[in-house]
């Protein structure tokens, strides 16, 4: 599919899912982003990912993390490093372990959520922003979805837009590949 | 046409028994009872779980979920309640299986009771460890870990008390550091020696001996939880990082022969996984 197509398609999407929705949503974008690429990715588990968003970001390994695990994830990325560099000379874990939590699930584990939901965040390297609106942004942009997947036919919806997306070929790519592609397509929108 | 010489699928009797599979299955899927179906898809989640495909074999635990509640709608039996109660162990929804096995046993399944009773334990513990109450949340997760039958409610059990017991780390001096560490290691490797297959024992135990700067060991570990499979993709991931962060370590501390026998082993794994690099996982953008 090119470019356009792949536009078109996602403009479709945001009509379809954007009913659902109030105007100005935090979490539409989020939703259309990670959908396609949980779809790409192991299919019919969808709806599942997107609400177990909450729940798989703190499970009590991730904050149980030993201090070298932490260190090593900010010293081994150059822009963590870069913005986190007092922090890091001083060994201040009072700072770096919240600051952990919320980017290791967005730039360790690449959650396609997060990744959305903080977008402007990670294009301009604003990690202390990010970390800063963890929390709230987070809070918010569950409970849009919340009230969205109470709404009927939401979750038909968001299974519709992920079958057609699929229909398309899209799975002969790699998760990756799907990625850079929808990046720069909503970029387009 | 098909080229002279050549056997078509017809002529070799294949597409008769194609069509025949095919007329089978849809005749089945029609007429199948839900609790058929049920069954149907909790073996195929099963047989899938067996072979790491964990996704789909959630969605499969779904499907039967959904089938044996129909079921269960139509004609209760202890049959229904047990395969109701099975995948929703499987998808972790505690206070529902408790209830499910509690039904099953009232209509006269034999396991069913001890289950329900395991179940409702874990839930019960982790209630108390929500509402604050760590202490006797922890002697449960420890009772059951040691001494539950049902594998399920064991594993979760095993892992909610590591975690609990690493919580203590930060706030402990060092001597008290390591003989938590030692103890949640012990407790683990005894897990280990009952269900060696399981990846999420290797998982944990990679992640403590990662606690106890023993690199090497929590590499081997996490390469057991890789092949053997992990039960979340989150958890993957995350082990794929351990095994990046130990490579780091090992990188700095190792020397000479022995970093070269380290490298080559590392290279043989990662070539194996298909990584671009021995820093970066296959599903890790650059």
């Amino acid at each position: 599919m090119d470019e356009k197509k792949l536009v078109a398609f996602l403009k479709q999407s945001r009509e379809i899912l954007g009913d659902f929705f109030t105007a100005g949503s935090l979490a539409l974008l989020p939703v259309i982003f990670s959908s396609l690429v949980w779809a790409v990715n192991r299919r019919g588990e969808v709806r599942k990912k997107i609400l177990e968003v909450k729940v798989w970001l703190e499970p009590e390994t991730l904050k149980n993390k030993p201090a070298d695990f932490v260190l090593d994830f900010f010293e081994n990325n150059p822009e963590l490093r870069a913005a986190y560099e007092e922090e890091i000379k001083t060994r201040d874990f009072r700072a770096l372990r919240p600051a952990f939590r919320a980017l290791y699930p967005v730039l360790g584990l690449q959650d396609p959520f997060l990744e959305k939901l903080f977008s402007s965040e990670l294009k301009n390297h604003d990690y202390r922003r990010l970390v800063a609106e963890f929390r709230t942004r987070l809070e918010g942009a569950l409970l849009e979805i919340r009230a969205a997947g109470k709404r009927e036919n939401f979750w038909k919806a968001v299974d519709r837009v992920c079958g057609e997306f699929l229909n398309l070929g899209w799975t002969l790519l790699t998760e990756d590949e799907v990625r850079e592609l929808l990046k720069k397509a909503i970029e387009k929108m | 046409m098909a080229p002279k010489g050549k056997k078509t699928a017809l002529s070799k009797g294949i597409l008769p028994g194609v069509v025949v599979v095919l007329i089978l299955s849809l005749l089945f899927s029609g007429c199948a009872s839900s609790l058929q179906k049920a069954k149907l898809h909790l073996a195929g989640a099963q047989d899938r779980e067996r072979s790491f495909r964990t996704e789909e074999a959630v969605a499969l635990y779904r499907k039967s979920l959904e089938e044996a509640e129909r079921e269960i709608g139509k004609r209760p039996s202890a049959q229904a309640y047990m395969i109701k109660g099975l995948a929703e162990v499987k998808l972790a929804r505690w206070p529902e299986a408790s209830r499910s096995f509690s039904q099953a046993a009232a209509l006269g399944d034999e396991k069913a009771e001890s289950w329900a009773r395991e179940v409702s334990l874990l839930g019960l513990a982790i209630s108390l460890q929500e509402q604050g109450l760590a202490g006797p949340a922890l002697r449960l997760y420890s009772v059951l870990s040691e001494r539950g039958k049902f594998s399920p409610v064991v594993q979760a059990a095993l892992g909610r008390l590591v975690d609990s017991q690493l919580e203590l780390l930060p706030a402990q001096p060092e001597r008290e550091r390591e003989k938590i560490i030692t103890k949640s290691i012990g407790i683990v490797e005894k897990a280990l020696d009952s269900d060696p297959a399981c990846g999420y024992y290797h998982y944990l135990l990679a992640q403590l001996l990662g606690h106890g700067g023993k690199y090497r060991e929590s590499f081997e570990e996490a390469v057991m939880a890789r092949e053997l499979g992990l039960p979340k993709l989150e958890l993957q991931r995350d082990n794929d990082n351990q095994i990046v962060f130990c490579y780091r370590r090992l990188r700095e501390s190792l020397v000479g022969e022995e970093w070269a026998e380290f490298s080559r082993t590392y290279r043989l794994w990662i070539n194996k996984w298909k990584w671009p690099d021995e820093e970066t996982p296959d599903w890790k953008r650059r």
